[in-house]
This record gives C-alpha cells, sequence and structure tokens, in this order.
C-alpha cells in the first residue's frame, strides 16, 4: 500500500503553496511540520482530493485518485484543520450521520460510532448537542468521524489542537494502536506529538520538502548547531537579539540558555545534542508566528 | 439513501429563521383562508319589504349560490338586463340608507348584479346602460357560462397571494442547502466521504423538492378541501372572465373555473419546481449563504419589476413563465392559445416542459458544482 506524491503543485494566483512536491507514503506514521503557510493544509487537502492540483497527481497503489474517486474516498478518513460541526446534532447523531455519508451500514456504524466514542472518551456525553462541547471535546468528535469507517489513509490536520496534555496522550495512543497497516498523515505545531508517535517526518518550508525521514534522521541533520550556556540574566535580551534562542531557564542572577546557531555563539557554550523542537526552530525561527513546543 | 435523505430535511428545517418562515406563511395562509375562503367576505343587501337588509357570511355565500343558480347557463344579454333590474335599489330605499341613487346606485347588492356592474353593464344609477355582452367580452361573449364563481375565484387569489409568500419561505429555506455546508465546513468531510459526492448531493435535492413541492401540494390542498366545505363544487363549469374581482377577465377563450383551477395547480407547481432548481443551482454555486440567500432573493423577485408585456411575444412569454411570474396566474392565463394546425393549446401547458427542463438542468448543474467545489 502506498500514496505516491508526484510533482505536485498547488498554485493560487501568483502564490505557490505547494511547489513541485513528490514522495512517497507507505504503511505508517507520518509527521508533517511546518510554520504557517507552509503548504501543509494544502498538501493534506490535495491527498484528499477536495481541490485540484495545477500540475502533477497524487496516486493509491499506482491508480491516480481522481480516477479512483468513490473508491479512493472509502479508504479516506480526513480530520480539516477547521472542523465542521451541526450545532444541534448529538455527538451520536453526528457520527451516525458522518457514517451514512462514509457509505457504511447502520449496524456497522452504531458499535463502531460507540466504539470511538468510548475511545475519545465522548461516551458519557453522546447525546449532548454538539454546541455544548469544549473546544477539546469537539476535537475530539472530529477526530473519531475521522476514523469511523476504519480508513487506509488517514489524514489529520493539527489534531491535538485544543487537547489538554492528557487528551493528547490519549490521542497518541489512540493512532499508534490505529496505524498497524495504516498510511496515517498528521501535521501539527506541537513537536512532541510527532516525536512521539511518528515513523517519519516530513519538514516543509515554502511549499516544499525540506527534510524527510525518520525523527532521529532528520535530527542529525542540526548536529553541532545546538548549543547551551549559563548566562548572568542581565545580559538575555541582549543575547535574544542577537541569537536564536530555544529555551531559557532562570536560576537566580543566571539563565541557562538554549542557542540555535550554525556557530558558537559565546565562549562558555557546549554542543548539547539536538531535539526535534531545535530542529523546528532552526528551521522556522524567521517565521512570524512561533511554534508551540 | 433514505437515511440521507431524513437527514437533510432535518438539517433544512431545524433552523430559527425556518421555524419563524413557517410560523409566518402559516400565519398568512390561515389569514387568507379566513379572509377569502371560509367564510370570505361575502354580503349581500337585499331589499327585504322595502327596506335595505345586510347579509354576511356563509348566510350571504347561500343566498348568492341561490341566485346563481336561478340564472345558470349561457350567458346572454337579456340575463344581464334582468338581473340588473330584478336587484336594482329603489330609489327611495336608497336615501333611506343615506346613498345617492344617482351616484351610489351600483353600490353593492350580491354576486351577480355586483359582477355586471364592475364589468361595465351599469350607469352610476346602477340601471343597464345598453351594454351587450359582445361589447364587454368581445368573442368569447357567445361561450360564456354564468354560475357562482366567487368560491373558485377567491380561493384562486388567496392561493397565489399564500405563494407568492411560500417562494419567500423556500428562498429563506433552501438559498443555504449546499453553500451552509461551505459556512460550515462541513464540505471538506462531506467530499471526502465515499457518498459524498453522488448520494449527499441526491439526497440534498431530493429533500428540497420534497419540502418545496410538498409544502406546494399542502398548501393547495389546504385550500382546495377549505373550497369544498365552505362553497362546494358549485359554479366549477361557469366561465372565468364573469368572476366579481375579474381576476381571470382577460382570459381570451372559454375556460371554467375549474379548469382554472386545474392550471392554477399546474402553474403553481411548475413555478415552485423552477424556484427550487434555480435555489439549488444558486447555492451550490455560492460562496456562502448569505450571498446565496441575496442573490436567490432578487432572482426571485427582481423579474416582477421588468415590463415584460412590452417585450417581443416570445420574451414576454418566457419572462411569464419565470417563478415570480408563473405564480401571479393571471399573467399566462392571458396569452391567447399557441395553435398547431387545428389544435389549439393553452400557454399554461408551457409550465410541465419548462419546470421538467429546468428542474432537470437545476438537479444535474448543482450536483455538478457541489461534487467538484474546492474546499478553501
Amino acid at each position: 500500500m502506498e500514496l505516491r506524491i508526484e510533482n505536485l503543485t498547488k498554485q493560487y494566483g501568483t502564490n505557490i503553496a505547494v511547489n513541485d512536491l513528490s514522495a512517497t507514503l507507505t504503511c505508517g506514521v507520518y509527521g508533517l511540520l511546518g510554520a504557517n503557510g507552509a503548504g501543509k493544509t494544502t498538501l493534506m487537502r490535495l491527498l484528499c482530493d477536495i481541490q485540484s492540483p495545477t500540475a502533477g497527481s497524487v496516486s493509491y497503489d499506482g491508480m491516480p485518485i481522481r480516477e479512483m474517486g468513490d473508491r479512493y474516498r472509502a479508504l479516506l478518513g480526513y480530520l480539516p484543520q477547521d472542523f465542521g460541526y451541526y450545532p444541534d446534532f448529538t455527538a451520536f447523531r453526528f457520527l451516525m450521520y458522518m457514517a451514512s455519508i462514509k457509505g457504511l451500514s447502520r449496524g456497522f456504524a452504531k458499535d463502531r460510532a460507540l466504539a470511538l466514542l468510548e475511545e475519545v472518551d465522548l461516551i458519557r456525553v453522546k447525546d449532548r448537542k454538539i454546541k455544548t462541547f469544549s473546544g477539546g471535546m469537539k476535537q475530539r468528535l472530529g477526530i473519531a468521524q475521522a476514523m469511523l469507517g476504519d480508513p487506509r489513509v488517514l489524514i489529520l490536520d493539527e489534531p491535538t489542537a485544543g487537547l489538554d496534555p492528557k487528551e493528547r496522550v490519549r490521542f497518541r495512543n489512540l493512532i499508534s494502536t490505529f496505524s498497524q497497516n495504516k498510511i496515517v498523515l498528521l501535521s501539527t505545531h506541537i513537536v512532541s506529538d510527532v516525536e512521539y508517535i511518528a515513523g517519519s517526518i516530513l519538514v516543509m518550508k515554502k511549499g516544499k520538502f525540506i527534510h524527510e525521514g525518520r525523527p532521529h534522521e532528520i535530527i542529525h541533520s542540526i548536529d553541532g548547531k545546538v548549543w547551551e550556556c549559563m548566562v548572568p540574566s542581565t545580559t538575555v535580551p541582549g543575547l535574544m537579539e542577537r541569537f536564536n534562542i530555544g529555551n531559557l531557564r532562570s536560576e537566580g542572577d543566571q539563565t541557562l540558555l538554549r542557542i540555535i546557531s550554525d556557530e558558537k555563539p559565546l565562549e562558555s557554550a557546549a554542543s548539547v545534542v539536538p531535539n526535534l523542537e531545535d530542529l523546528y526552530l532552526y528551521y522556522f525561527s524567521e517565521e512570524t508566528q512561533p511554534a508551540s513546543l | 439513501m433514505i437515511e440521507m435523505i431524513r437527514y437533510e430535511i432535518y438539517k433544512l428545517l431545524h433552523k430559527p429563521l425556518v421555524w419563524a418562515s413557517l410560523a409566518g406563511i402559516l400565519l398568512f395562509v390561515g389569514v387568507m383562508e379566513w379572509r377569502w375562503v371560509a367564510p370570505g367576505y361575502a354580503a349581500i343587501q337585499a331589499d327585504v319589504n322595502g327596506h335595505r337588509e345586510i347579509i354576511l357570511d356563509f348566510a350571504a355565500i347561500k343566498q348568492n349560490q341561490e341566485i346563481a343558480a336561478r340564472y345558470a347557463g349561457p350567458l346572454t344579454t337579456e340575463t344581464v338586463k334582468e338581473i340588473l333590474d330584478t336587484y336594482l335599489f329603489s330609489d327611495e330605499m336608497l336615501k333611506e340608507s343615506g346613498l345617492d341613487p344617482e351616484r351610489q346606485g351600483h353600490y353593492t347588492h350580491n354576486l351577480l348584479y355586483d359582477t355586471f356592474s364592475q364589468h361595465g353593464f351599469t350607469t352610476m344609477a346602477g340601471e343597464w346602460n345598453g351594454s351587450t355582452i359582445e361589447d364587454i367580452y368581445g368573442q368569447t361573449a357567445p361561450d360564456l357560462i354564468l354560475g357562482y364563481s366567487a368560491g373558485w375565484e377567491d380561493t384562486i387569489y388567496a392561493i397565489i397571494y399564500c405563494f407568492l409568500s411560500w417562494g419567500c419561505v423556500l428562498v429563506i429555506l433552501l438559498s443555504p442547502l449546499f453553500c451552509g455546508e461551505y459556512d460550515r465546513h462541513m464540505d471538506a468531510l462531506i467530499l471526502t466521504g465515499r457518498q459524498g459526492r453522488r448520494k449527499v448531493p441526491l439526497a440534498k435535492i431530493t429533500a428540497a423538492f420534497i419540502v418545496s413541492v410538498g409544502g406546494s401540494v399542502l398548501l393547495i390542498a389546504v385550500f382546495f378541501f377549505t373550497l369544498l366545505a365552505a362553497h362546494g363544487v358549485v359554479g366549477f363549469e361557469s366561465s372565468v372572465q364573469l368572476g366579481e374581482m375579474g381576476l381571470l377577465f382577460n382570459t381570451p377563450y372559454m375556460l371554467s373555473w375549474a379548469q382554472a383551477f386545474g392550471f392554477t395547480c399546474l402553474l403553481l407547481l411548475g413555478a415552485v419546481t423552477v424556484l427550487t432548481a434555480l435555489l439549488l443551482v444558486v447555492s451550490a454555486l455560492s460562496k456562502s449563504s448569505f450571498s446565496s440567500l441575496v442573490i436567490s432573493f432578487v432572482l426571485f423577485v427582481a423579474p416582477m419589476f421588468i415590463p415584460w408585456h412590452k417585450l417581443p411575444y416570445i420574451l414576454n412569454l418566457a419572462g411569464c413563465l419565470l417563478p415570480i411570474n408563473q405564480m401571479q396566474v393571471n399573467l399566462l392565463f392571458s396569452f391567447d392559445k399557441i395553435y398547431l394546425g387545428n389544435l389549439g393549446l393553452n400557454v399554461m401547458w408551457l409550465a410541465l416542459p419548462a419546470a421538467l427542463a429546468a428542474g432537470l438542468a437545476g438537479i444535474l448543474w448543482s450536483k455538478r458544482a457541489f461534487a467538484r467545489h474546492q474546499v478553501i
């Protein structure tokens, strides 16, 4: 089973959202990392065939997804970034409605909906209207609907947005269990989610993949570029203007800084082992909106 | 599929604005029923032992029917003259009631007297002015049949007004059918479902027609059964040109009220079908519910303000087949028949192919537009 992306391009006027992308996704969990405007959502919409590419194609097991049509959609689960719902539907009714759209039989849909509501911890509120749900509850319902048809290809656009730490852990475990023999692609700003569950990471910038590989492989690409040093707290503002600072931690009148830099930033700085957060900051430090880490 | 249609009907109707609109149209229907059909506004002023007596509502309807039964049959100038002579009030009685016989002699008497008075057979004093039925009704005069027409005419009048309101309700109801999903960001979920591009739009379209055509049939049925209960079928064979209000006065050929009622139903259901098709297309192509509502409302109402009668025949006819004009049935009734050799065809029949063509085009176009919608 493979999802092949070939020279995929999507252009809006003069803006190129996805720029000549090629990749092959096989079974496993893929984390899609990128700043706002990198083209992640557009790529996901192209993979779901809800936007037409300007050029290039996406094929599933050698067959273009446009030609597969309903057969491809039968294999697909999708959680969009802006999860839509009907405010007056109850959670259970909403899942049954989604099941009818996915062409599931009523009996199977009922069992599956109840099982998923249990999995996302919404079973006790299944008869409550969605408009009374918190943001996290709606997001969990969105995750449940995406998994409703037991899809072979699961595409999740920022699935952990709005989830608290406990819910994120539950989500990660759910995806890990679910992803056997399936292609799961998820985008997120929450780097730790990807770090835990993604077997492969695609780093996207300005419509292109700038890195792809296993987490530890792509982290190696910034070996020797992450530094830590203890500095007087009074010098921190000046250093923040000069360097790309990751974490900082105050310890009395001293501050421990984590600096991402190609060159050794300070005499006292020592090279440390990089992590995925450092990678994100290394590539997206110039982006206006910082990532949630 | 049935389950999907049920979901779509639920989604269509489960909105506060829709409930408010439906409550509004129900209230309007109730008022129109009460004001025009049962009991309606029937009133008779009769000469009882030299005094003017006023009879209202059901009693007046019954008496009007009795008077009409006396003169029922082919219309002649003599019949008109006899009716006008028989029911003309004396000068003394009018003076006793504070009316000027020279100016107000034609004041309300009964259905038939009023009909001929309003159609131009009387002087201001209420006496026959010498006009013949050929003078007033032209070439249709020899074919005209006199009878009790108020029930039919008032019912058709009330239905027309209710359908003009119903059309507005349909615009509110159906304009967000497809684009409401875009507003709610449900388009992405629907279009990635296996049935999202085939059965879902079909379910939406089916739900839309069930609501619009089903609601229309219900509306007509309510008025029809109220008509039967209040007036019966009496006068069904009489001519539409002899209606008191002159609603279908300009029909250039003999047509009975029963036939007119049938054609009215055809025109109204045809108009609703065309309107539904229009709303489907606008909804599928619009970016938002609001733009769809505004565009739909303008497209529905604007043709009413175009002087179609000043345009060439074909354009005039096409304009009169647009929903809001077709709902005002009298426009199409005023067209002469189309003759194919010796066979005369009422133009009202054109509503049937127009509705079928528009309905089919609306279904195909809206389904295609929704299936190809680009999620943004």
